[in-house]
């Protein structure tokens, strides 16, 4: 039997590093090669001369009202129901999780065909709101509940889970000096998940802003009324590159602007902790 | 004074204790982790119902099942420092004292001069302005201690106040929470499992096992064969 070849120590730390090296380049370059692609196809003047473009200026619009909206429900429920969520035991609550949890995994043009399912003019409740007069699909408030539908998750799971770890006895504190629940809530739990419960709107504002599959399914694709920034890359692909171009290019930068938010925002609570 | 004579039913055991403190007096509640001490504090402070018996605070009847009587935490007018201090950390000092006196709508002056009390009798003047979250564990203690004897409570309690501290903030927040009880004539618990705590700030000491009373009596008379007393 042969005695094991022995590689020297420098030589093994040398190829562990020319490893590490190759395989954090590997997934960068991978990562922003097409992003960078983006910019590499336009021009500045060209990107500044698109921004005007009625089309861009209407998706713009309408895709930031519309995922202000969303998210300003999802807040204004989602907080509530979270907090609750966490502090009760309640029969079905394991499926109440899961619930919150599905969007996740679910096809976002799944998701989309199942709101169109459900309230769309023949949907099993939309054929009521019909009947009154009220049309839900292909309308800017599909857009929004389409976005509600595939974007609270990330608020959602980031509240729940704030809210289970919070320490109570800070809460407890509150309630014996005197404060109401909802004082204590307001004034210690409120401050003090502040931090993340931003980090979680910022992601659920980004993946509205994003949304395509569920909005197209659900609220069609007309222009000013359901065509959201993804969409109309999706038209402005097929009709104009550069449209479509430029707003890849908005998107990707206000991609960037809210992970950095998010980073900061984390950063804090960090320091904080 | 205090009036205590409850049962709740825990996972592995039944908590059944009756007992009463004195105003002016420090009853120092012993006994083993699990034993049901700080259940038995969460039960006065109403952040649990027993299932049975009465608490009565001077002339309140705080909770008493059997009647429906359950008077909200937040009425209850009882100091209570938690084991972590539960410093609000955003807060600076001076708000953590004014926190309970806000909450209970105290006029702006009262509040001020209040507060002003407080930080001159812990000390803590020149920490007023310091975020209660870079305090040190000692000057944690005595913010908290401040904050819950700010609202004039009817009864103190004190879960394991010293567990975190070192000897010289052990030394002077037992001082100042003698002479606070002393000073305001009210009733005050304070859970320990160290003998020491009891000897140096008790005046009565109750040990408790698996929620039944195991002995109870002045802290020198502790005797030196129970196990359970000696838990340190």
């Amino acid at each position: 039997m042969s005695p094991a070849v022995r590689i020297p120590k420098k030589t093994r730390r040398l190829l562990t590093y020319s490893i590490a090296g190759l395989l954090i380049l590997a997934v960068t370059l991978y990562l922003a090669l097409p992003v960078a692609a983006l910019f590499f196809r336009t021009t500045p003047d060209l990107f500044l001369s698109s921004l005007s473009d009625p089309l861009v200026v209407s998706a713009l619009w309408l895709s930031l009202t519309t995922s202000v909206i969303s998210l300003a429900i999802v807040i204004l429920v989602g907080t509530p129901f979270a907090y609750v969520h966490a502090r009760s035991s309640y029969p079905g609550k394991v499926i109440v999780d899961t619930l919150i949890d599905l969007p996740l995994v679910l096809p976002p043009a799944v998701a989309g065909f199942a709101l169109l399912v459900l309230y769309g003019r023949m949907g099993l409740l939309g054929q009521y709101f019909n009947m009154l007069g009220i049309s839900i699909a292909f309308t800017t408030l599909a857009v929004i509940m389409a976005q509600i539908f595939v974007a609270s998750p990330f608020y959602l799971r980031q509240a729940k889970s704030l809210f289970e770890q919070f320490d109570q006895s800070y809460e407890y504190t509150a309630r014996t000096l005197g404060a109401s629940p909802i004082r204590t809530f307001m004034t210690i739990t409120l401050p003090l998940t502040a931090s993340g419960l931003i980090s979680g709107a910022v992601m659920t504002f980004g993946r509205a802003l994003g949304e395509f599959g569920a909005t197209i399914m659900f609220a069609g694709n007309l222009p000013g009324v359901t065509q959201t920034m993804p969409l109309a890359v999706y038209v402005g692909m097929e009709s104009n590159f550069n449209l479509g171009l430029t707003i890849s290019i908005l998107l990707v930068i206000i991609s960037f602007l809210i992970m950095i938010t998010v980073r900061l925002v984390t950063r804090k609570e960090v320091l904080h902790a | 004074m205090l009036k205590a004579e409850f049962t709740r039913t825990l996972r592995d055991f039944t908590l059944d204790l009756s007992f009463q403190v004195k105003d002016g007096e420090i009853l120092a509640l012993m006994g083993n982790n699990g034993s049901g001490k700080s259940t038995t504090l969460n039960i006065i402070a109403g952040l649990l119902a027993p299932d049975s018996g009465c608490i009565r605070l001077n002339s309140t009847m705080l909770c008493e099942p059997a009647e429906g009587t359950h008077i909200a935490i937040e009425d209850r007018r009882i100091g209570y420092v938690f084991q972590n201090a539960a410093v609000f950390p955003h807060l600076s000092v001076r708000d953590n004292i004014a926190y309970g006196l806000r909450a209970r709508n105290i006029s702006r002056p009262e509040i001020t001069g209040r507060v002003e009390q407080m930080m001159e009798l812990m000390h803590l003047g020149d920490l007023e302005a310091v975020k209660a979250g870079n305090l040190s564990g000692g000057q944690k203690q005595r913010t908290a201690l401040a904050r819950a004897i700010a609202i004039r409570p009817a009864l103190l309690m004190m879960d394991e106040p010293f567990s975190s501290l070192d000897v010289e903030s052990t030394i002077a927040v037992k001082a100042l929470t003698r002479d606070i009880v002393k000073k305001m004539k009210i009733p005050c618990i304070v859970v320990t499992h160290r003998e020491t705590d009891s000897r140096e700030i008790a005046d009565w000491t109750m040990v408790i096992s698996l929620g039944k009373r195991e002995w109870e009596g002045r802290p020198p008379d502790m005797p030196r064969n129970c196990t359970v007393c000696r838990c340190q």
